[in-house]
Formats: C-alpha cells, sequence, structure tokens
C-alpha cells in the first residue's frame, strides 16, 4: 500500500517525464534532421519523423512498407548507398553517404544520411540515423559550375568565331574579285566570239569550245559563284551571331538591344528546332535595355531549345511540324519577350516546379533540369520575372520581363 | 608485432589521411602508390589492404582480381575506399572478394572498426 504523499509524488514525477518526454519528441520530429530507424537488412523502416511526409511528399504510412527506401533509391546510386549502410551494420561504427530520393512526382531530392548502429537493452539492432535535405546546397554548387562551364563554352565560342572570321573574310574578299573577274573574263570571251573569223579557225574554236562545254560554263559560272557567296555569308551571319552570343560581358550592365540578342539567339539555335517547327517573330520597338547581355541570350536559348523539344515531343507522335513564336514588347518600364510553342504542354501538376533546380521530365542526358533554374536565377538578378502559361496538348508560353533601366 | 596495413593510392595526401586516421591504433603503415607498386609489396606479413580505386598503371580492380588469383591471399581482407559509386565495379569487387566499398569522404571511426574487426576476423 503505497501512502497519499508518495502516491501524489509518483502521479507528480509521471507527469514530469510525460512532459520531458514530449519535449524530446518535439525537438527530434520539428528539426530539419529527420528521424528514422531501419531494420538492419534496409527491409524496412521502423520508425520515421514525421517531416519525412514533405521530404518525398508521400504518407508516413507508405514509408513503413517493405522494401521503400530501397525503392526511393536513384538506380545508379542503389549499389552504393546500401554498401554503406551495410558497412555501418556489419562494423558498428557511424558513417555519412550522400545520395537522392526521389520524391512522389518523380523529382529528385538530394540528403545527406548520418547512420550508426543502435543496439537496444534487448539486444535488438537497428540503423539509426537522421536524414538531411541538403538538394539547395547540392543546387547551388551545381548551379555556380554550370555557370562556370556555360561561361567557357562562351569564351571558348567567342575564340572560335573570331578564328573563322579571317579565313571568312579573306575568302569572301577573293570571292568578290573572282566573280568580277569571270564577269570581265565572259565579256571578253563575247567579244572574242563576234569577230569574224575563217572557216578552218571558226571551225577549231567550236571544237573546243564543245570540248570544254563552254555553253554549260558561261551560263553556270556566275550563278554558282553567287550560291556560294550566299553560303559564305550564312557562315559570316552565324559567326556574327556566335561573337554577339558570347559577347564579352562586363561586370557592370551594359545597354543592349534585346531584338538583335534575340535573333543572334535565333541563328545559334537554328539546329534545334528547324527540323521540327517554324520559328515566327514579332519584334515590336524596343528600347535599349540595360542587362548583362549574354546572360540574357542563356535564357532565351534555353528557352528556346525548350520549345523545341516539346514541339518535337508532339511531332514524334503526330509527324505534324509546330510553331515557335518570339513576340517582344514594352509594357511600361519593362520588355516583355515571349516565347511561346505549339509543343506538349506542361502539366499542371509540375507547373509550379518547372523553376527548380534538377527539376526535370527528360530522359536521361537530355536534360540536366537546369536549363529554367538558371534561367530563374538570372531574369531574378536583372530584377525581372520570368513566368509561364501552358495547356496541356496545345503548347507553353514562357513571358520574360526585364526592367529596361537594369 | 604490430599489424601492418598497406594502404594503396596515388594521391600521396590521401594515404597520408589514412595513415593518420590509423596510427592511433598501432598499426605500421605500408604505402603503395598504384596497383603494380602494391602487388610487390602484398606479402604475409600485410594483415590488410585499403586500396583505391582509379589508379595510373594498374586500377584497384585489376589489382584486387590479380592477387585474389593467388591462393596464398584468399584470406587477406581488402577493402576498397573511393568515390566511385559505379553499381557494375561495386559488384565486380566484390565478385573479386572485397570486404567492402567505402565512398569517400568517411569517418575515421568507420575506418578503424572496419579494419579492426576484419583483422581480427581473420585470426
Amino acid at each position: 500500500m503505497v501512502s497519499e504523499p508518495s502516491r501524489m509524488s509518483i502521479e507528480l514525477r509521471l507527469a514530469e517525464l510525460e512532459l520531458r518526454c514530449e519535449e524530446y519528441r518535439m525537438l527530434d520530429e520539428t528539426a530539419d534532421a529527420i528521424p528514422f530507424r531501419m531494420t538492419p537488412d534496409l527491409s524496412r523502416f521502423t520508425y520515421i519523423g514525421p517531416q519525412a511526409e514533405g521530404l518525398l511528399g508521400i504518407r508516413k504510412t507508405s514509408w513503413y512498407e517493405p522494401g521503400f527506401f530501397e525503392a526511393r533509391l536513384a538506380p545508379d546510386e542503389r549499389t552504393a548507398t546500401v554498401e554503406q549502410c551495410r558497412l555501418v551494420v556489419e562494423f558498428g561504427a557511424p558513417h555519412e553517404a550522400e545520395f537522392r530520393l526521389r520524391r512522389d512526382d518523380d523529382s529528385w531530392v538530394w540528403v545527406r544520411c548520418a547512420m550508426r548502429v543502435f543496439e537496444s537493452k534487448t539486444g535488438a539492432v537497428t540503423l539509426t540515423g537522421h536524414f538531411f535535405d541538403i538538394t539547395v546546397r547540392r543546387s547551388l554548387a551545381s548551379d555556380l559550375s554550370q555557370v562556370q562551364r556555360l561561361e567557357a563554352v562562351g569564351r571558348l565560342a567567342s575564340g572560335v568565331a573570331h578564328e573563322i572570321n579571317t579565313p571568312v573574310q579573306f575568302i569572301g574578299d577573293n570571292l568578290t574579285f573572282i566573280t568580277e573577274g569571270v564577269h570581265s573574263l565572259l565579256t571578253v570571251l563575247k567579244g572574242y566570239r563576234e569577230l569574224e573569223l575563217g572557216e578552218a579557225d571558226t571551225k577549231r574554236l567550236a571544237g573546243i569550245a564543245e570540248t570544254m562545254d563552254l555553253e554549260y560554263l558561261t551560263t553556270n559560272l556566275e550563278p554558282a559563284l553567287a550560291r556560294s557567296a550566299e553560303g559564305l555569308e550564312r557562315v559570316a551571319t552565324l559567326v556574327r551571331s556566335m561573337k554577339a552570343f558570347a559577347c564579352g560581358d562586363s561586370q557592370v550592365k551594359q545597354p543592349h538591344d534585346i531584338n538583335a540578342a534575340l535573333i543572334s539567339t535565333i541563328v545559334i539555335s537554328t539546329s534545334e528546332y528547324k527540323y521540327v517547327a517554324d520559328l515566327k517573330t514579332e519584334l515590336g520597338e524596343l528600347p535599349a535595355v540595360v542587362c548583362h547581355i549574354s546572360e540574357l541570350n542563356q535564357v532565351f536559348l534555353n528557352i528556346i531549345v525548350n520549345a523545341a523539344h516539346a514541339v518535337a515531343d508532339v511531332m514524334a507522335t503526330t509527324g505534324k511540324r509546330g510553331t515557335i513564336t518570339i513576340t517582344t514588347s514594352r509594357e511600361g518600364n519593362n520588355v516583355v519577350v515571349a516565347i511561346a510553342d505549339t509543343g506538349t504542354g506542361i502539366p499542371e501538376a509540375i507547373r509550379a516546379r518547372i523553376f527548380e533546380p534538377f527539376f526535370t521530365t527528360k530522359d536521361v542526358g537530355k536534360g540536366t533540369g537546369q536549363g529554367l533554374a538558371i534561367a530563374h536565377t538570372i531574369i531574378s538578378q536583372h530584377g525581372g520575372s520570368i513566368s509561364v502559361d501552358s495547356t496541356t496538348g496545345e503548347g507553353t508560353t514562357f513571358y520574360v520581363r526585364i526592367p529596361i533601366n537594369g | 608485432m604490430a599489424k601492418k596495413v598497406l594502404i594503396v593510392d596515388d594521391s600521396q595526401t590521401v594515404r597520408h589521411q589514412i595513415a593518420l586516421a590509423l596510427r592511433p591504433s598501432g598499426y605500421e603503415i605500408v604505402e603503395a602508390v598504384d596497383g603494380v607498386d602494391a602487388r610487390e609489396k602484398v606479402d604475409d606479413s600485410i594483415a590488410i589492404v585499403l586500396c583505391d580505386v582509379n589508379m595510373p598503371r594498374m586500377n584497384g580492380l585489376e589489382f584486387l582480381e590479380a592477387i585474389k588469383r593467388d591462393e596464398r591471399n584468399a584470406s587477406l581482407p581488402v577493402v576498397m575506399l573511393t568515390t566511385e559509386g559505379n553499381p557494375g565495379m561495386i559488384d565486380r569487387a566484390k565478385k573479386a572478394g572485397a570486404k567492402g566499398w567505402i565512398v569517400k569522404p568517411f569517418k575515421a571511426e568507420l575506418l578503424t572498426a572496419a579494419v579492426a574487426k576484419l583483422i581480427a576476423a581473420r585470426r
């Protein structure tokens, strides 16, 4: 029989302990680190913090299903990750691993997993630890390296463009010279042919003319030269566009012609869309915009390439070519560039996430999921905005708004 | 007598770091710069091998397969230490008899625990 006062004090202690317990639980279950406990063979979670629901967008009950963990790992990382967990269990020492987990919507979350073996008083062994969401850190790092790589490619392109420019220049000069020379020679030849010659000479010359196919030469030489000049002009335009596209960006923003920039970018991206879409432009009158033009070119390029891919997906099923329409206009103190395509459209479920780093629905190797994230970063840094309007099955329009005064 | 640990890595910094982690436990360290060098240093006195994967001349997998072809090395524990996570390579290493594939960066605790347990298990 417990006396009244001591029973009171036990009840008090119990209440106190319960409170403590609750406090600890609160700490663990509201922190950024998501606690977990798993069977040592990784076959199922025996405990997972409630924050896990937000991490993958998947209800807690599903986390407890057998095989959940391994099924959520990226196939190319599964073996290595499972091996890291196995080592912790086998050697009984803590370890940290970084890997991706697949969310409910098939995008990826980068996690760091700090884990150790825990042996309870009853001797039950579990793999215990915390998941940390490191997607942002990972994407910042790769965003940065991606931008640096693009810069390097830009510099290389402008160097190559410069190297091509020199021979293009002298081939062009010589071609002009040859065209004029051929014209003069043909004129002289015509004069000679009008001369009155003796029968023997006329016959001999006619023989040579026949052998050399003079008729064919006189009709086709000049058009052939004209076509060469045309081809060379196309090379020159491409080279100029490459130089303009990659034009050495200074640290300060400078006034630039957005329409001209778009035209260079369109030339650069021709190979991406020409087999799947026709490209139309409706370029309005725009004031000069204070900006980092090669960064904006990168944004336009990313959107045009995406548009081309979306249109190509439609063509793959219907066989019909699509249209990409680029419109520019002024809206108050902003310039608005609209890039519309007649592609597949973006399903509503993922529309809100397309500007997130690493979000991609493209096949492995076709897209890094960085294009729109980089576009978003660049436009934000310009104080502008980027938005999207899309109807599944009809197409997508991206609107880029950039303030005129930088 | 102190147990000998053979560390195979083409980076001197990495060899140095691993040695630093193991020294407090009293191991004697033997270093090799690649698979070819390591093959010459593998003998009865080595208690465990910690081996990088990507190395010039002879990589870690070739080295592992080469020494495991020799009966006398059948029980010699080999642990791969690498940044590599290629599933095919991990499977190949396991098939060749590697005792573990630790992805860098790792905690010194895991390495010392693995070395101690594997040496103890061999005896």
